[in-house]
C-alpha cells in the first residue's frame, strides 16, 4: 500500500523562517570498507569508487566516495534538524570528488520559507568534504509531516 | 516483466525500459544500513533508494549499451529526486527508465517515473552521467 505524501496543513510556533541556518551534520568517514558497502547494497559497483587504477584512470587520485552515498545524507541530516518534515524533493550537481576515507558535512539554510498553502521550505545545500570542498550544491523541499513519523 | 523498446518516432528520445520492481524489506534495510545508521522515526523507504533500480542486474544491459563504449565511465554529474506519494516497504511499484545519450560533451541521462501498479504517480528521479574516457583503454591516446 503506497500512502500519499502525509503532510500537515499548518505550521507550529517554531516552522523556521527565510534565512534560518540549518544545523551542520558530520557524516563518514567513508573508507574503503564503507565503499564496498554501498557498492553491494546499491548496486553501484562502478570500478572507480572500488579500484585505486581505475580512478587514476579518469584522472581521479583516489577512489571518489559513491556520489549517491553522499547525497544519501541529505535526508538524514535534514532529520536530524527537524524530525518533523518529509523531505519530497531533492537534487543536486556533483561538482567535486571526496576521496575514500573522507568526511562529508552538510550545511544550509532555508532559502524560502511558506505557510499557504501548507507549510513548506526551500532549502539550499552544501556538501562539503574534510578540507571544506565543495562536493555537492544541492536544493531541496521539505514539508512539516501530518504525524511525527 | 521488462520490455525495452527504442521510440522510432523519435530517436533522440531514446531507449525505454519498463521493469516492475518490489520494496524488498531486506535489501531496502541493508540499503539503509550502507548508508548510514538508519535514523530515528526515518521513512521506511530512503528518499535515494530508487536509484538501486537503475544498476539491477534487469537495467545494467541497457544502461551498458546506452553508453555504447565500454572504455567510457560513466561519472555522476546531477541527480534529482521529486515525491508525490511515499513509497512503503514490500510494495510493487512500476518503472519507466528513458535513456538519452547526448554529445561534446558525452553524456548519458536516465529519467525514471515510478508508479504503484494501480498507475498513481509516485515519484519521478533523474541522473545524469558524463562518460569519460579511461586513460588506460586499448587504442586510446593517453589525454
Amino acid at each position: 500500500m503506497t500512502e500519499a505524501m502525509p503532510i500537515a496543513e499548518s505550521a507550529p510556533a517554531d516552522w523556521p523562517k527565510t534565512g534560518e541556518t540549518i544545523a551542520p551534520a558530520a557524516f563518514g568517514p567513508f573508507g574503503p570498507a564503507r565503499l564496498a558497502g554501498y557498492a553491494l547494497a546499491s548496486g553501484d559497483d562502478n570500478p572507480i569508487h572500488l579500484d585505486p587504477a581505475a580512478a587514476v584512470a579518469v584522472g581521479l587520485e583516489a577512489p571518489p566516495v559513491h556520489g549517491m552515498l553522499m547525497m544519501s545524507c541529505f535526508e538524514p541530516a535534514l532529520r536530524r534538524w527537524r524530525g518533523d518534515i518529509v523531505v519530497t524533493s531533492l537534487s543536486g550537481k556533483f561538482l567535486r570528488p571526496i576521496s575514500v576515507g573522507g568526511t562529508v558535512a552538510i550545511t544550509g539554510r532555508v532559502a524560502r520559507s511558506s505557510l499557504a498553502p501548507h507549510p513548506e521550505l526551500l532549502l539550499r545545500l552544501k556538501a562539503q568534504g574534510p578540507n571544506g570542498e565543495l562536493a555537492i550544491l544541492a536544493e531541496a523541499t521539505v514539508r512539516l509531516a501530518a504525524v511525527a513519523p | 516483466m521488462i520490455a525495452a523498446t527504442i521510440d522510432a518516432a523519435a530517436p533522440e528520445a531514446g531507449v525505454r525500459l519498463e521493469l516492475a520492481v518490489r520494496t524488498e524489506a531486506a535489501r531496502v534495510g541493508a540499503f539503509a544500513a550502507a548508508i548510514g545508521a538508519p535514523e530515528p522515526g526515518a521513512p521506511a523507504v530512503p528518499l535515494t533508494y530508487p536509484f538501486c533500480w537503475m544498476t539491477s542486474p534487469e537495467v545494467r544491459p541497457t544502461l551498458e549499451r546506452a553508453i555504447g563504449d565500454s572504455a567510457l565511465l560513466p561519472i555522476h554529474e546531477a541527480q534529482s529526486f521529486d515525491y508525490v506519494r511515499v513509497l512503503t516497504l514490500d510494495a510493487d511499484y512500476h518503472v519507466v527508465l528513458t535513456f538519452t545519450r547526448t554529445s561534446a560533451p558525452e553524456r548519458l541521462t536516465v529519467a525514471a517515473a515510478i508508479a504503484t501498479l494501480a498507475g498513481e504517480r509516485c515519484a519521478k528521479f533523474e541522473t545524469v552521467l558524463r562518460l569519460v574516457p579511461r586513460a588506460d583503454a586499448p587504442g586510446r591516446a593517453n589525454d
